[in-house]
């Protein structure tokens, strides 16, 4: 293997200075200060689900408060939902990859893509402060009328701070909309679209139509709250469901904001590493934009025993088995792109591996929760906590995981250790199951979620938690390290050391200030990769 | 370059809007019943069409920008709609564990009815807690209240009456009162007589 | 979409086929067009989320009006129509020299943008200021929800919920209302320094479909709130 050396004149070394990086209005600068920031925010949520998993590893209340623990679960749930799982994927990796793959310079509003992560930040720093002044204990699901009448914690300070983070994910979403639709380059016809754009695209979608809906929901509790105005408030007669109905309005669709574009890498990862190309593109695609229009019509499964009206219940019910079909198709079509591929096992398919396994059982319990007759046994158990968790971090943490081992060596020029990668993904798929998998017996078995104690008998299975969540936070800090090495002491990545097909993988890494030396123009299909050589390293 | 409309389309249209506004206010002072409101939903709706069309520039604009306009009516409707199917479908579940339900009572047998004399008719208060009184009570929130009731009755028993044999819905949020004609007259008239009292007298003290 | 090759501009933003560069060019563009293409479907995006976001507002409002129907119609009865009307006509006005002002930005009439700009600034500033009396009689009525709401004997208790809609949402749009009026500051203002023509007056035609989306809020909620049930009739 020939050494490559790193090229001279990048997106990182043009230009120095702090300056230079908090008034870029490069695309790929701006991700990786999102990449910062989103890190800070995980290990902030890891700390609150270690107290978390603290406290529960004894049946007794005895490690905190119940009003503290109340406040720890709220703010890791808040923590990982606003400040890491939504910006995730599409404001790291789909800003700095988005752009290359198109073919174009930059976004279609670089500025406003400044703009969408200083509001990201000034959100992320209010919530904090509220949480560190006095913590947020309704649960990050906000319920009236406990959060508009009975709570005495920083409910206005975390509201104002989510209602702003919310506008970072509109405009990041209204950027990559109108990119993709008018900075594509010539001959990149929507159907020769990386199938991670299609994803990007669907994900805009739901952030443009869902996000406004949570910002004018926390508007009217903070009104209530705040001014005393009552909407939700019983005793003047306002429903305290239709606080439910708006929030999950959604937040059911975010969680598609937070498993589409994981979604989307998976399609990168895996047809790079069969050497093949996705099977069935354009159902692939397409299932993309179904789960993106159904996730709008399922969000009251979350209300099934809010006391609802059960033929409204019905209703949502049939929608939640619905809007597991394009997922379905989606997790068919990579395993037929695997099929009779050419298997390369490098981390970032290790990742994927991981990815296909939990996002299978986390959909699968998915449908045993739309089942009505079902729910009301399981709703508010450890089991909902189980299958959420398998979606969210089997699934999209996982996804991003792969994208990052895979967009790594484009983001930093670096090759970074494979052996360490694989065997962090493999620490993180056991200590995921260890912590995971016990709570979907303790869901069954009856256990109620967001409590700090609980009967003796639940214990053995707690304990089993605690200790995977101790491997899991192991295998999360690995890759900090063996990737903060790399950026000093890897090897130099070239342009395409996985000989990927995609205009990403045609430039150099790292990629220069405006991308492309020359305008690229299209002119092969997607994930074409019958012309291509297997790289050994 | 984008189509530039001419000046005497903008004040045509703002001609339009004027009228429309003039007719949407007329139209509100009619009695056309339930009518009024899709009417004026759709006076308003054709407003902002014109807006949109016109002002906007939409009708001039590409497919795609008709086609992100239009969806975004999609979404809409879907957050009313489907936030509606629970709403409007509480009243529906008979089940006395419903949200807003009054839970249908099984109409008292001819045995159970007591005798239409006056002495079996003198005290008719249990009689009134089988029927009236399972709704209708000072702090019931699922039927107007005894003190709405006096509200809107004070002493007028024979309107009681001819309610209880042919109740109408007013109320879109109760659901709809079952009709008593069966109990007849005598039984009503008594029944009537004993709820305004009950009503009149206040609720109980605390 | 434009053929991106016969336009195309070097890094170094060496002029090509037809005109120079222009200097509201930006760099990661193509041309002119293919950037007031992608700042038109910007803006109409966005608008688009504005549109969501009022609509939770509107589905609460939807909700109690089909619950509270008395409540509905006594509140409605208690604002002035008078003066929702006069602030329909004035807004509707604002959008017309609006339009006017896109228009006289695409013939090149520059002192007639910042002309129309400043009448529509004008004609947003009295809905403004007839809001304020509306809000401050409101306060002297004691039917403020939440600060110093008083019912009113015999009305239906209800009528704090629909207070509450009718502020949060005129509040909300009034809010909308301010944003506006600075951006078609600022927009006046560049046009004084005559920064448009009509090769690029995209700011102009941009503010415009915000203050007409403005516009369009306050044509539903006129009717939404001030016209229930003006003919005394009940529901249903």
């Amino acid at each position: 293997m020939t050494t490559t050396a790193l090229p001279r004149r990048t997106y990182l070394n043009h230009e120095f200075g702090i300056k230079s990086w908090l008034l870029t209005k490069d695309h790929k600068r701006i991700g990786l200060l999102y990449l910062v920031f989103v890190t800070l925010a995980f290990m902030l949520g890891g700390l609150f689900a270690a107290g978390i998993r603290a406290e529960l590893t004894t049946p007794a209340g005895d490690l905190v408060s119940s009003d503290t623990y109340n406040k720890l679960f709220t703010m890791h749930g808040i923590m990982m939902v606003f400040f890491v799982l939504i910006p995730a994927v599409p404001a790291i990796l789909g800003n700095f990859v988005l752009p290359l793959m198109i073919g174009a310079k930059d976004v279609a509003f670089p500025k406003i893509n400044l703009i969408s992560w200083y509001i990201f930040v000034i959100g992320m720093f209010i919530t904090l402060s509220a949480m560190v002044f006095g913590g947020v204990d309704t649960g990050w699901t906000f319920y009236t009328p406990y959060s508009t009448q009975a709570s005495n914690s920083n409910v206005m300070a975390t509201g104002i701070g989510v209602f702003i983070t919310g506008f970072s994910s509109i405009l990041t979403g209204v950027n990559f909309m109108v990119t993709i639709h008018r900075m594509r380059a010539p001959g990149m016809t929507w159907f020769r679209l990386p199938l991670l754009v299609w994803a990007l695209y669907a994900t805009s979608l739901v952030q443009i139509l869902g996000t406004p809906v949570i910002a004018i929901t926390v508007f009217m509790l903070a009104l209530e709250r705040g001014l005393g105005f009552g909407i939700f408030n019983p005793v003047l007669g306002g429903d305290p469901v239709l606080f439910q109905h708006l929030f999950w309005f959604y937040s059911h669709p975010a969680v598609y904001i937070m498993i589409l574009p994981p979604m989307g890498v998976i399609s990168e990862v895996i047809a790079c590493f069969s050497r093949k190309s996705i099977f069935g593109y354009s159902f692939v695609a397409f299932s993309s934009l179904a789960i993106a229009v159904f996730g709008f019509v399922v969000w009251a499964h979350h209300l099934f025993v809010a006391g609802i009206s059960p033929y409204s219940a019905m209703v949502f019910s049939f929608l939640s088995f619905a809007v597991a079909i394009p997922s379905a198709v989606k997790t068919f079509n990579w395993t037929a792109t695997m099929y009779k591929g050419a298997i390369w096992w490098k981390a970032p398919m290790f990742y994927v591996f991981g990815f296909m396994g939990l996002f299978l059982v986390g959909g699968l319990t998915g449908l045993f929760l739309a089942a009505l007759g079902l729910d009301v046994h399981l709703h508010d158990t450890y089991f909902v906590v189980a299958h959420f968790h398998y979606i969210m971090v089997g699934g999209a943490i996982m996804g991003f995981f792969a994208g990052l081992h895979y967009y790594w060596p484009k983001i930093t020029g670096r090759m970074y250790s494979d052996t360490l990668g694989k065997f962090s993904a493999v620490l993180i798929f056991v200590g995921f199951n260890l912590t995971f998998f016990p709570q979907f017996v303790l869901g069954y078995l009856g256990m109620p979620r967001r409590y700090h104690a609980y009967p003796p008998e639940f214990q053995v299975f707690n304990v089993l938690s605690t200790a995977g969540a101790t491997v899991l936070a192991v295998g999360y800090a690995l890759p900090v390290l063996y990737f903060t090495y790399s950026i000093f002491k890897g090897e130099a990545a070239g342009n395409n050391p996985w000989g990927a097909t995609g205009l990403e993988w045609t430039t150099q890494s790292p990629p220069l200030p405006e991308n492309f030396p020359d305008q690229p123009v299209v002119t092969e299909e997607a994930y074409d990769y019958s012309k291509r050589e297997i790289k050994v390293a | 370059m984008s189509h530039i409309s001419p000046k005497s389309v903008y004040f045509t249209i703002f001609g339009s809007l004027m009228a429309l506004t003039a007719l949407t206010v007329y139209v509100a002072f009619q009695h056309l019943g339930w009518l009024n409101f899709p009417v004026a939903i759709t006076i308003a709706i054709i407003k902002a069409s014109l807006v949109v069309l016109f002002f906007m520039h939409v009708k001039y604009s590409s497919k795609l920008t008709k086609l992100l306009v239009g969806s975004t009516f999609f979404f809409l409707a879907s957050l009313f709609g489907l936030t509606m199917t629970d709403y409007l479908s509480r009243a529906w579940v008979t089940s006395p564990r419903g949200t807003t339900t009054a839970g249908m009572l099984p109409k008292l047998t001819a045995a159970e009815l007591p005798a239409v004399s006056e002495q079996a008719l003198a005290n008719p208060e249990a009689l009134f807690g089988a029927t009236c009184g399972s709704c209708h009570s000072f702090t019931t929130k699922t039927a107007p209240t005894l003190a709405e009731i006096h509200n809107l009755y004070a002493n007028d028993s024979a309107k009681v009456v001819e309610w209880a044999k042919a109740p109408m819905r007013k109320r879109m949020k109760f659901e709809p009162m079952p009709s008593f004609a069966h109990l007849g007259e005598a039984r009503l008239k008594a029944l009537a007589g004993y709820m305004l009292q009950q009503a009149a007298a206040g609720p109980p003290p605390q | 979409m434009p053929d991106a090759l016969a336009a195309h501009a070097d890094a170094h933003g060496q002029s090509h086929g037809h005109a120079a560069h222009h200097p509201a060019l930006q760099h990661h563009f193509e041309t002119l067009e293919q950037q007031k293409e992608a700042s038109t479907l910007g803006m109409w995006i966005f608008i688009i989320q504005e549109v969501m976001f009022f609509g939770g507002l509107f589905t609460a409002y939807m909700l109690y009006r089909i619950w509270y129907p008395e409540a509905w119609s006594e509140g409605s009865a208690e604002l002035d129509i008078v003066l929702g009307g006069i602030n329909t006509v004035v807004l509707i006005a604002s959008s017309l020299t609006m339009a006017l002002a896109v228009r006289a930005a695409q013939t090149g009439k520059q002192k007639a943008i910042v002309n129309w700009l400043i009448v529509t600034m004008l004609l947003g500033l009295t809905f403004l200021v007839i809001k304020g009396f509306e809000y401050e009689h409101k306060w002297a009525l004691r039917h403020v929800p939440g600060l110093n709401f008083h019912a009113e004997p015999g009305q239906a208790p209800q009528v704090e919920i629909f207070l509450s809609l009718y502020f949060a949402l005129t509040g909300l749009h009034a809010l909308h209302m301010v944003v506006g009026f600075i951006l078609l500051a600022v927009i006046a203002w560049m046009a004084h320094k005559k920064r448009f023509s009509p090769e690029w007056y995209t700011p102009v035609e941009m503010s415009g479909l915000y203050w007409h989306f403005v516009d369009i809020v306050w044509i539903f909620l006129f009717p939404l709130l001030y016209l229930v049930d003006r003919a005394h009739q009940v529901a249903g």
